[in-house]
């Protein structure tokens, strides 16, 4: 699945919109709706709580479709709006009942977290497993990294750190996601020992 | 002598690395093997297929919420919410002094500076900043919601808890492109107002909870 940033909607359809033409409001939702509720549900590891952002997300976009100014990509505005959604559903107090989100120092892994055994067949069903074992923040660094190509010092911004939170982070989810795909591996097998690691 | 992750993750996402490290990882099987994987699990993540939905009434549930949002809220509504959260104030204020230790300041309630005083410096937007994150803190310390809510507080505390989530957005994005300081202490500052009501109304509704 490509990153949300990017996806295209047909010519004229944002004017469209904008001039309150129903038609489009749900082209852009019909476009959008997948990757939005990908995005959701990969930063929030809950499928139903990524469904109701997702929900969300479309009613901001579609009522405030005016605040969009034209600069950079209506794909890259869309997506912006989900990650924010994303972070303050993760922070918000009054949501933390089903999940505690994490920070930098308390990733630590869920007491249910099983290794993904070895021999799993690769469909994607185990990669999405690990990346819920991860903690929230190890989570979103991963993905917003790895998959939409933010940069650290985006992503630094995002968390209210520096490039280099972005950075620790990422690494110790690399090895957390080693930890759950090859559990018999042997995990020591980089380590630093020089000036130069 | 093998390199750490996050100089592999480095390589491979073509960021500076000293030399040595490079020239090392070039010539050991291990790192390279290292290496490999990490580049492996980045293509496996992005050939991630989408998210299943498990609803198929998505746009139908759109629609509806977009009609109820285009509508104006009834005169019923606001004359209920704003004599309650009016009335309530004293309550609120008080609690807010309890809340802080040694109750010299009441955070929970920053009253907005008159609008010729404000200092569009650094340390303007850092104290909104800290009033609220104070603001989160006593948030965070009300108990949790009701399972069974009043619409006359369920429904103004959504729209606050909406109001404060594109405020982050608005917030994150003049991060992002390094707007005036002057936007961003505006941003900042009507956090802190719309915090500050939402914290009222929860204490509102966290009252009548407890009676």
């Amino acid at each position: 699945m490509p990153s949300l940033a990017d996806t295209d909607l047909p010519p004229d359809t944002l004017a469209r919109a904008r001039a309150g033409d129903l038609a489009a409001f749900e082209l852009i939702y019909r476009v959008f709706e997948p990757g939005v509720r990908t995005l959701a549900r990969r930063l929030l590891a809950r499928p139903v709580a990524a469904e109701d952002l997702a929900q969300d997300v479309f009613v901001e976009v579609l009522t405030k479709l005016g605040q969009f100014d034209g600069r950079g990509s209506f794909a890259g505005w869309v997506r912006r709006i989900t990650v924010t959604k994303c972070l303050m559903q993760l922070r918000s107090p009054w949501r933390r009942g089903l999940r505690l989100f994490t920070t930098a120092a308390g990733d630590e892994l869920p007491a249910d977290a099983g290794a993904v055994p070895a021999s799993a067949p690769d469909t994607g069903v185990d990669l999405q497993r690990a990346l819920d074992q991860l903690g929230d923040t190890a989570r979103l660094v991963v993905w917003l990294h790895d998959v939409e190509g933010y940069t650290h010092a985006e992503i630094g911004a995002l968390l209210g750190g520096t490039p280099s939170l972005s950075k620790s982070q990422l690494a110790r989810a690399h090895e957390r996601l080693r930890e759950f795909l090859e559990p018999s591996g042997d995990l020591h097998t980089c380590m630093p020992v020089s000036t130069i690691c | 002598m093998h390199a750490r992750i996050d100089h592999l993750l480095s390589l491979r996402d073509g960021e500076p690395v000293d030399v040595a490290v490079r020239a090392h990882v070039e010539s050991c099987g291990e790192c390279a093997q290292a290496q490999s994987r990490l580049e492996n699990l980045r293509r496996r993540l992005n050939a991630l297929p989408a998210a299943p939905s498990t609803r198929t009434d998505g746009w139908e549930r759109l629609r509806a919420r977009l009609s109820l949002a285009n509508q104006s809220p009834s005169p019923h509504r606001w004359s209920t919410v704003v004599p309650i959260a009016a009335s309530l104030a004293v309550l609120v204020l008080l609690a807010g002094v309890l809340l802080r230790d040694g109750g010299s300041e009441a955070p929970g309630f920053v009253a907005a500076p008159d609008a010729a005083s404000v200092m569009l410096d650094r340390n303007s937007i850092e104290e909104l900043r800290r009033k609220s994150r104070v603001l989160e803190e006593v948030l965070a310390a009300l108990p949790a919601r009701p399972a069974v809510e009043r619409a006359g507080t369920a429904m103004p505390i959504d729209t606050l808890q909406a109001q404060v989530q594109w405020v982050d957005h608005q917030l994150s994005v003049s991060g992002a492109t390094d707007e005036a300081p002057a936007v961003t202490e505006r941003l900042w500052r009507e956090r802190v107002e719309i915090m500050n009501t939402l914290v009222q109304l929860r204490y509102v509704e966290a009252q009548r909870v407890a009676l």
